[in-house]
């Protein structure tokens, strides 16, 4: 005979697992429905760099919609099954080794971070399943001559280039130092910019790592403030960019900060607030290219589907990510059902990609990787109400406004 | 070689101060917790989460360093609550018939739980609190450092100033330390230990709400922000001594600036790391902690 | 005073007292003896409200007090010093005997008593501020049976005091047992090894085994038994 106190345990016992199951179905949505084109995208969908994710996610629901409202593929629907890698490498391999055997998928695309994209786009390789990598930009995932692994998002080296000119050309920093994040995305990046410092002939000082989730950077800090480098190459992501920002500003450091890019998100703007301001990056921001028809095509749909926002990189990449793969499972023709004889349709028709979107012409190399798209050097820069934004200042070609010098915190008027 | 009184070695010990006198504040609940109910709380983190989520509300409404004051209230009612009901529906109807490894399992069940309706209500952007005292930063000399980060290590300390009265003062307060050492004696006092237990769950969440609020102040607000403070709360309880307050506090204080000089005069890459070797160390040479009394006396 | 009925406690399917029925009236000393596991301790921990009955009853000056919690049964003057002294040891002297009185409101009786106790256990008062873990056994047994006493007791229930004590201390405890039945005039139900000196001192006494009342008398008859001389007395 169950007591009192046993029936309230089994109750409150089964009213927790409803609430984690309902809680489960909410983040994972709806369950997969049959005769569907399928498509894997991996991505941290939770941690540290869910929001990202979250607008990777939201410019490639605008580009499912758009199939989908026109009937989709071949008369099906096409469906999108997202895994989730929380931007670890275990996690995103378990991830993705269930988006290609259990879900079945043609494709898998999205990807971010680029220590999960090595490993994940390794496993698709030999799975012989078509990898199309939108964010991460380790030049690890495009180099190993894996014919399976594509890149709808310029490497490092390419986001590194635009600034490792301004630096030899207008900067001409004597002392640098390096902070960057324990990752394949950190080291790689530290690697290249180490390279174009030596050959500017500017001195490294320091080469300081953090972990990715790391919320207190005070001891780096203090230590470079201690160090005086002209420049620090930040190679962060968001969140850590941001809390770096304010933690600078709390211990009075001024230099001039310089990231990869795909930090400028509005969350980190709305995180820093005028704080960011001289912070500097290469970006493929699109709504600073409307010039472009095809961008600013992009940037009207988008803000149709999601009224008062804006699109940044990530949603333009996720974007144009999707597209891709649509256009070549198009191009690829019907699925036949065997599965490895589609995925390798796919894969051919990928390497013939010729299409002009909303970061720019995508075509890719022999290497799988698209060389066609440009990031520019950008700025964050304030308003006359305190607003930071991004500008391209170089090259001067695209240029819209002009270099400005950091400013002791003293000296800045907005707070 | 350390450079004993240079500047820089000054200015790190103050740094790791401020982020260790959080670190004390959020694992004085945790090893409250342990101390009484023999549960290893892994939910710890998401009620400073709790707090942090509560000073973006009440700072949105009230700005400044009173609004600022006034989330340190909130999060320590509106934690120190869900404390009490969490210690209610989740804990206690649990607590006679499963093992610790099930309580564990709850509490991280808990723990996901939480993470997830934040994300859901919340959503997963991070925020920040903007720095209530406007950025004024104050040269010590050797040092310096933020206005903001002094009252972070103030409130610290008041926070467990108070919890040092209320533990060595109030009857409650000695009848949470009498049950946590002999239950059963204490309940032969005639201590309601479901009281106990409910005030402990209590004031335990409560301090990881102020905590939750300082650490959102000083770093970023987002719903998974917790993982770290609970890890960092679970080396500091080990470090101090299962169970034991003062461990607690010196054991953060500890943690906070030996991750700083080592992080300074070791390696960066390595900050998290240092922590938790200098516990090994601790572990080996005195596996009740630095503070605990030996097993079994 | 206390009346106990047909009492049956288990822990899960292992039956560790069967329909045990015993009383203590106002002002005795009852002795209750047993050997090891013939479900003493049981008891006790059943009528403090930490054990719960299954079947039987328990009724404190007529009122029925079974599976009451225990802090409810402390307020009713039922207090129990616990078998192997179960100080708080890392609260000092003072703390320790303040957790005695913790269901008490009445500040000024307290203080009262907590004189009368630092008369009745005078090292006590000269170790006030010392951690009750840094006592030596006796310390700590006399601290127990102290804190014990605040609680204003009109039934105090100890559970084996003597145990593992040195000879010389156990004759302190036994005398200070002694006084606070003679001279305060409290009800004592004893748990005892050295049946000898409990059975002299027991108004009257119970010998339990495997958790069953077997025998009831005077204290002096029991001595005299045979029976029980054979069993708990050494002859």
């Amino acid at each position: 005979m169950p007591s009192k106190e046993e029936k309230f345990m089994k109750k409150s016992v089964i009213l927790l697992t409803a609430l984690f199951l309902l809680v489960g179905l909410a983040v994972a949505g709806p369950a997969s429905a049959a005769d569907s084109i399928k498509i894997g995208i991996l991505g941290p969908f939770t941690g540290s760099l869910a929001f990202n994710a979250g607008e990777m996610k939201k410019g490639m629901e605008l580009a499912l919609d758009e199939v989908n409202a026109k009937g989709g593929l071949f008369g099906q629907k096409v469906e999108v099954v997202y895994g989730d890698s929380e931007c670890k490498p275990d996690k995103g391999l378990a991830a993705v080794k269930k988006l290609v055997t259990r879900d079945k998928v043609l494709v898998v695309g999205g990807g971010y971070c680029s220590s999960v994209n090595i490993a994940a786009s390794e496993f698709c390789h030999y799975e012989k399943t078509p990898d199309v990598v939108a964010i991460a930009i380790s030049p690890t995932i495009t180099n190993r001559g894996y014919d399976y692994v594509f890149r709808t998002s310029p490497n490092s080296p390419m986001f590194l280039m635009g600034i490792n000119k301004w630096l030899a050309d207008v900067k001409k920093p004597k002392v640098v130092a390096f902070f960057m994040e324990n990752s394949d995305y950190g080291r790689d990046g530290q690697k290249i910019w180490e390279a174009a410092s030596k050959k500017i002939g500017a001195k490294v000082v320091a080469n300081l790592y953090f972990e990715i989730g790391d919320t207190d950077f005070t001891t780096q800090i203090s230590k470079l403030k201690e160090l005086k480098p002209d420049v620090v190459f930040n190679i962060a992501s968001t969140t850590e960019a941001a809390l770096i920002q304010k933690q600078a500003k709390e211990l009075d450091f001024v230099t001039q900060w310089i990231g990869v890019g795909g930090q400028f998100t509005q969350a980190y703007f709305k995180m820093t607030g005028p704080i960011s301001q001289y912070a500097m990056g290469s970006s493929l921001e699109p709504t600073k290219a409307m010039k472009d028809p095809v961008t600013a095509a992009f940037v009207k749909a988008y803000q149709a589907k999601y009224p008062g926002s804006r699109p940044g990189i990530f949603s333009s990449q996720g974007f144009d990510n999707l597209k891709v793969i649509l256009d070549a499972v198009k191009r690829a023709g019907k699925p036949g059902g065997d599965l490895a004889k589609d995925r390798a349709k796919i894969k051919t028709a990928l390497t013939a990609t010729d299409m002009k979107l909303s970061q720019g012409t995508i075509k890719f190399g022999k290497d799988g990787q698209v060389y066609t798209v440009l990031p520019s050097v950008v700025q964050v820069q304030l308003d006359k109400d305190c607003k930071p934004d991004t500008q391209i200042i170089y090259p001067p070609e695209r240029a819209a406004a002009k270099y400005e010098n950091p400013q002791p915190w003293s000296a800045r008027t907005c707070k | 070689m350390v450079p004993v009184m240079d500047s820089l070695f000054l200015q790190q010990v103050l740094n790791g101060l401020i982020t260790g006198s959080v670190y004390s504040l959020i694992a004085i609940g945790l090893t409250m917790i342990f101390g009484v109910m023999k549960i290893s709380n892994f939910a710890q983190g998401d009620y400073s989460m709790v707090g942090a989520y509560t000073a973006v509300f009440v700072m949105a409404w009230v700005g400044g360093w009173l609004g600022w004051i006034g989330s340190v209230v909130a999060a320590a009612a509106v934690v120190g609550l869900l404390g009490v009901v969490t210690e209610r529906l989740v804990f206690r109807p649990l607590m006679t018939r499963w093992t610790d490894i099930d309580m564990i399992m709850v509490s991280i069940g808990l723990f996901i739980l939480l993470d997830n309706l934040a994300q859901l209500f919340f959503g997963a952007t991070p925020r920040m609190i903007g720095d209530p005292f406007g950025g004024v930063t104050v040269n010590l000399g050797v040092a310096s450092t933020s206005l903001l980060r002094l009252f972070c290590f103030f409130f610290a300390g008041i926070t467990i100033f108070c919890l040092e009265l209320f533990l060595n003062r109030s009857r409650m307060g000695v009848a949470i330390r009498a049950t946590s050492q002999n239950r059963f004696a204490a309940q032969l006092m005639g201590i309601d230990i479901n009281q106990v237990y409910r005030i402990t769950f209590g004031v335990g969440a409560l301090l990881a709400g102020v905590g939750g609020v300082l650490y959102g102040t000083l770093f970023a607000i987002y719903p998974t922000m917790g993982a770290l403070p609970t890890l960092k709360a679970f080396a500091v309880t080990i470090l101090g001594g299962m169970g034991n307050v003062r461990g607690a506090i010196w054991g953060g204080l500890i943690l906070g600036v030996a991750e700083a000089l080592g992080g300074n005069y070791i390696a960066m890459e390595y900050k998290q790391a240092i922590g938790f070797f200098i516990i090994i160390l601790v572990l080996l040479v005195k596996p009740s902690g630095l503070f605990g009394r030996k097993e079994g006396a | 005073m206390l009346n106990i009925e047909n009492l049956k406690v288990a822990y899960g399917k292992a039956v560790a007292l069967h329909d045990v029925s015993m009383r203590v009236d106002r002002g005795e000393l009852v002795t209750l003896l047993g050997s090891n596991g013939a479900g003493k301790s049981t008891l006790l921990k059943t009528i403090s409200g930490v054990n719960r009955a299954l079947e039987g009853r328990i009724t404190w000056e007529g009122r029925e007090i079974q599976n009451q919690p225990s802090h409810t049964i402390v307020n009713h003057g039922i207090i129990q010093v616990p078998e192997g002294r179960a100080v708080f040891p890392d609260l000092s002297v003072a703390e320790n005997l303040r957790m005695g009185a913790f269901t008490r409101r009445d500040d000024d009786g307290v203080a009262k008593d907590l004189n009368e106790v630092f008369e009745l256990f005078p090292r006590l008062k000269e170790r006030r501020t010392q951690l009750a873990g840094t006592l030596s056994g006796g310390e700590a047994q006399m601290l127990a049976i102290a804190r014990g006493l605040l609680s204003a007791p009109k039934l105090l229930m100890l559970d084996e005091p003597s145990l593992g004590l040195a000879p010389v201390v156990r004759e302190a405890i036994y005398h200070v047992i002694q006084q606070i039945y003679q001279e305060k005039g409290i009800t004592i139900l004893l748990v005892e090894q050295n049946a000898r000196w409990a059975l002299k001192v027991a108004t009257r006494a119970y010998i339990l085994e495997n958790g069953r009342v077997t025998m009831e008398d005077t204290g002096a008859a029991l001595a005299a038994n045979p029976d029980v001389q054979r069993a708990y007395l050494g002859h």
